[in-house]
C-alpha cells in the first residue's frame, strides 16, 4: 500500500516537473537594470540563412563593444519553421506582455502592429537626413498614419531574369534601359516565341502565398489603381477596378495558353526549362550551382502605357510597446539600420540595400546586370498596402490570383475580394 | 461472547473499510496527473472557445476584448463560405468513409490470404500511414501536376488529354478524396487484419464441411463476425474525415474557389491569419456540435443487432 501512495507522489512530483519547465521564459523581457546601471537588452528575430545570422550576430557584437558599460543587448534568434511561426510566438508574446525591447518583423505587418500599439513611433530618435537617406519604399513601408516606426534592414525587388541562349536562338534582346522596358505585351510576345519543346515562357509562381501579392500588385498599380485605396480603408473599386480587371485579364491570358506553369518545379529557370523568370536577388547565389546557365536580368515589366514600378519589401526592426528602455532600444535599431549595417548585410546576402548611401560602397550595383535591379529599387519600388487588415487583403488577394489562374471568373473573384476585405475592415478597424 | 464475536467483526470491518478508503485515495492520487492535464488542455480551453464565441477578439489586441453577444453567430449563419465549407467537409466524409472502410476491407481480405507474402502486403500499405501528412501531401502536388505530373503521363499513354486535377474547382475535392484514401486505408486494414485473425477457423471448416463456397464463407461468416470491428472503424474514419485539414492547406489552401475549404481550414484561417480568435471560436462551437451530433446518430444506426 505504501509503496501505492509513493508511486502516485511521484508521479505527481514528476508532472510538477514538467511544468515548472515552461514558465521559466515567461521573466519579463526588459532585463531591468544590470551591474551599474548597464541597460540590458533583448532583441528577437526570426533565423535566417547561416550568412545573414553572422551578419546581426557580428554587429550586435560591435553594438556592444562601442557601448560597454552603458547598453548590452542579447539577441534571440527564433525558428521560423513555417512561415507562421514566428508572428505566431509574437502573437503570444503580446498577450503575455512579454515581447522583447526590440523585434524584427515582415514589411506588411508593420501597420498592423502599430495599429495595435505593439510597436512605437520612433521619429524623435531619427533625423530627417537619417530618415532621407532611407529609399523611398523603406519609408513608406516604415510609417503607419504619419508617424515612422520602423526601418528596413535591407531592400527587395522583384525582376525579370532571362536565359540568354534562348534569347539569343530567337534573336531577341532585353532591355538594359528603364526607359525601354518591356511592357506586358512585349514580354507576352517573347514567351508566345520561347514557349515550346518542354521549355515555358516564364516561371513566375514562387508560391501561391504572400508571393501573389509581393509580386502581382504592381500590375494593378503599373494600371494607375492598387489593390486598396491610399488609406487601406476600401478595396472596392480598387482592386476591382477596371484597370484591376485588366490585369487579373492579362494573367489568365498567360495561364490559359499555358505559357508558364502553375505547379512549377523551384528550379525550372535553373535547368533550361524557362525562358524568363519573375524572381528577386535571393535567387543569384543559387545560380552558380547551375554552370550552364547563362543569364541576365531585365525589369519588371509595365503596363503598355502605364507606370515603370517593381515590388519592394522586406524585414525591418521596430521597438516594442513593452520595452522600459525605449531611448536604449532605439539605439539598437539605428545602429541595426545603419550605413555599415545596411552595407555589409547587402553584401553577404546579395540583397538590395536599405540606404541610398549604402549603394555607394556597393559598387557592384552600378554596372549590369545588377544596376538593374538598383534602378528599381531607387526609383520605382511601391511597397504593400499599409493597413491593419493587410492578412485578410493578401490571403484573399492570393487566393483570387489563384482561382483567376486555374479559368475562375475574373471580376467575381475580384469582386469577392474587395467585398470580403471591406467588410472585414468595417468590423474590426473602422473608427 | 456475542459482543466479543462483534467486536472482532466490527474490528474487521473497520479495517476492510480503512483499506478501501487507503485504495480510493492511492486511485485518486494516480487519476489526479491525468485529470488535471485533461482539465487544463482539454476541458479549460474548450470552456473558453465557448466564452470567446460571444466576444470580439482580435488575437493581438487581447486587452480590447469584449462582449458582443450573439453577433457572432448572426454573422456565422449568413456567412456563405460558412456553408460551403460545411458542404465541402460532410462531401468529403460522406465519400470517404464508405469508399475508404471498403478499400481497407479488401485489402485486409488479400493480405489475409496470401500467407507468403503477408508481411510484405503490410509494409506497402501500411507505410503511407507512418509516413508525414505533409511529405505526402507536397508528393502528391507534384504527382498530379497538371503540366507534367507523373499521373498525367500514364492518362496520356492511354490517350486521354491533361487533367488540371487540384487546379480545376470540380476536379479538386476528388483528388484529395483519392489521395486521402490511398494514404489511411492501411491503417483500417490492420484494424480488419486483427479482427480477420480472431474469427475462429472451426467456422470456417465447419462451412465447408456444409460444402459453403468461398463466397458464401464471406458473406456469411467473415463479414458478420467483423461487425463491431467495423463498427469501431467507420466511427474513428468519420471523426478523422469531419477534421480534414492538413491535404487542402498544403494542396490547394482551400481552393480554387473555395472548393476544398473546409471547417478546419476555415477556423484556422479566420483564428490564426486573420486573427478573429472569437469568430473562429464560434465557428468551432458549431464544428463540435455537427461532430457530436454525427457520432451520436452513428452510435444508434450501428448499435448492435
Amino acid at each position: 500500500m505504501k509503496k501505492g501512495i509513493l508511486l502516485s507522489l511521484l508521479a505527481v512530483s514528476l508532472l510538477a516537473g514538467c511544468s515548472s519547465g515552461g514558465i521559466q521564459n515567461a521573466n519579463s523581457s526588459s532585463g531591468g537594470q544590470g551591474e551599474g546601471s548597464v541597460v540590458e537588452l533583448t532583441i528577437w528575430r526570426p533565423q535566417a540563412s547561416e550568412v545573414e545570422d553572422n551578419v546581426y550576430v557580428k554587429r550586435i557584437e560591435e553594438f556592444n563593444q562601442a557601448n560597454k558599460g552603458k547598453i548590452q543587448v542579447k539577441m534571440e534568434v527564433i525558428t521560423r519553421g513555417n512561415s507562421f511561426a514566428y508572428e505566431d510566438k509574437i502573437n503570444a508574446a503580446v498577450a503575455s506582455h512579454t515581447l522583447p525591447d526590440v523585434l524584427a518583423m515582415d514589411g506588411p505587418n508593420i501597420a498592423n502592429y502599430a495599429a495595435s500599439e505593439i510597436i512605437i513611433p520612433l521619429d524623435e530618435y531619427f533625423s530627417k537626413e537619417d530618415l532621407d537617406d532611407f529609399v523611398p519604399s523603406i519609408l513608406q513601408q516604415g510609417s503607419y498614419q504619419g508617424k515612422f516606426y520602423a526601418p528596413g534592414l535591407n531592400e527587395s525587388s522583384v525582376v525579370l531574369f532571362y536565359n540568354k541562349k534562348i534569347m539569343a536562338e530567337h534573336g531577341i534582346t532585353p532591355p538594359d534601359k528603364i526607359e525601354n522596358a518591356w511592357t506586358w505585351d512585349d514580354w507576352y510576345d517573347v514567351m508566345k516565341k520561347t514557349s515550346k519543346d518542354g521549355v515555358f515562357g516564364t516561371n513566375m509562381i514562387n508560391d501561391k502565398g504572400e508571393w501573389m501579392t509581393y509580386a502581382f500588385e504592381q500590375l494593378w498599380i503599373s494600371g494607375g489603381t492598387d489593390i486598396v485605396n491610399k488609406e487601406g480603408t476600401t478595396a472596392e473599386g480598387f482592386v476591382n477596378s477596371p484597370q484591376g480587371v485588366e490585369a487579373a485579364k492579362f494573367l489568365q491570358k498567360l495561364a490559359n495558353e499555358k505559357l508558364f506553369n502553375i505547379d512549377p518545379k523551384p528550379t525550372e529557370f535553373e535547368e533550361g526549362k524557362a525562358a524568363t523568370k519573375l524572381g528577386g536577388p535571393w535567387n543569384i547565389p543559387g545560380f552558380k550551382n547551375y554552370p550552364d546557365l547563362d543569364w541576365g536580368i531585365t525589369y519588371f515589366p509595365k503596363k503598355p502605357g502605364g507606370t515603370q514600378t517593381a515590388p519592394s519589401g522586406s524585414w525591418a526592426v521596430g521597438v516594442s510597446a513593452d520595452s522600459k528602455h525605449p531611448k536604449e532600444a532605439a539605439e539598437v535599431v539605428k545602429w541595426l539600420t545603419n550605413k555599415d549595417s545596411s552595407t555589409q548585410l547587402a553584401q553577404a546576402i546579395s540583397m538590395p540595400a536599405s540606404r541610398k548611401s549604402a549603394f555607394e560602397s556597393l559598387t557592384e550595383y552600378d554596372e549590369l546586370p545588377l544596376r538593374i535591379i538598383k534602378e528599381q529599387v531607387t526609383g520605382v519600388s511601391h511597397a504593400r498596402p499599409v493597413t491593419p487588415a493587410y492578412p485578410v487583403l493578401t490571403q484573399k488577394f492570393a487566393e483570387a490570383l489563384t482561382d483567376i489562374m486555374v479559368g475562375a471568373d475574373v471580376k467575381k473573384s475580384l469582386d469577392n475580394v474587395a467585398s470580403t476585405y471591406d467588410e472585414e475592415y468595417k468590423r474590426n478597424f473602422a473608427e | 461472547m456475542q459482543t466479543a464475536i462483534n467486536a472482532h467483526k466490527r474490528e474487521q470491518l473497520s479495517t476492510f473499510n480503512r483499506q478501501r478508503r487507503r485504495e480510493t485515495l492511492v486511485g485518486y492520487s494516480f487519476v489526479t496527473p491525468a485529470v488535471l492535464l485533461l482539465i487544463f488542455f482539454l476541458v479549460l480551453p474548450f470552456l473558453l472557445a465557448v466564452a470567446f464565441g460571444f466576444t470580439k477578439f482580435n488575437l493581438l489586441r487581447p486587452d480590447k476584448i469584449h462582449f458582443t453577444g450573439l453577433d457572432n453567430y448572426k454573422l456565422l449563419f449568413t456567412d456563405g463560405l460558412f456553408y460551403k465549407s460545411l458542404w465541402n467537409t460532410l462531401y468529403f466524409t460522406v465519400i470517404v468513409v464508405p469508399v475508404q472502410s471498403a478499400v481497407a476491407l479488401m485489402l485486409a481480405l488479400l493480405v489475409n490470404n496470401s500467407l507468403k507474402l503477408r508481411n510484405l502486403f503490410r509494409i506497402a500499405y501500411f507505410s503511407p500511414v507512418v509516413t508525414s501528412m505533409t511529405v505526402i501531401a507536397i508528393l502528391w502536388i507534384s504527382l498530379y501536376n497538371p503540366n507534367e505530373g507523373l499521373i498525367n503521363s500514364a492518362l496520356h499513354f492511354f490517350g486521354i488529354s491533361n487533367q488540371p486535377f487540384l487546379r480545376s474547382s470540380s476536379q479538386a475535392m476528388n483528388s484529395i478524396i483519392f489521395m486521402s484514401v490511398w494514404q489511411a486505408a492501411g491503417y483500417q486494414m490492420m484494424i480488419f487484419l486483427a479482427g480477420l485473425q480472431g474469427i475462429s477457423k472451426d467456422l470456417y471448416e465447419a462451412s465447408s464441411i456444409d460444402g459453403a463456397n468461398k463466397l458464401q464463407q464471406l458473406r456469411y461468416i467473415t463479414i458478420p463476425s467483423l461487425y463491431n470491428v467495423t463498427v469501431f472503424v467507420l466511427t474513428i474514419t468519420t471523426i478523422q474525415a469531419v477534421k480534414l485539414f492538413v491535404q487542402p492547406y498544403i494542396m490547394t489552401n482551400g481552393g480554387p474557389e473555395n472548393s476544398t475549404r473546409t471547417l478546419a481550414l476555415l477556423i484556422y484561417q479566420q483564428g490564426f491569419q486573420f486573427r478573429n480568435a472569437g469568430y473562429a471560436s464560434a465557428i468551432s462551437v458549431i464544428f463540435f456540435l455537427i461532430v457530436v451530433l454525427i457520432s451520436f446518430s452513428m452510435k444508434k444506426l450501428l448499435r448492435d443487432k
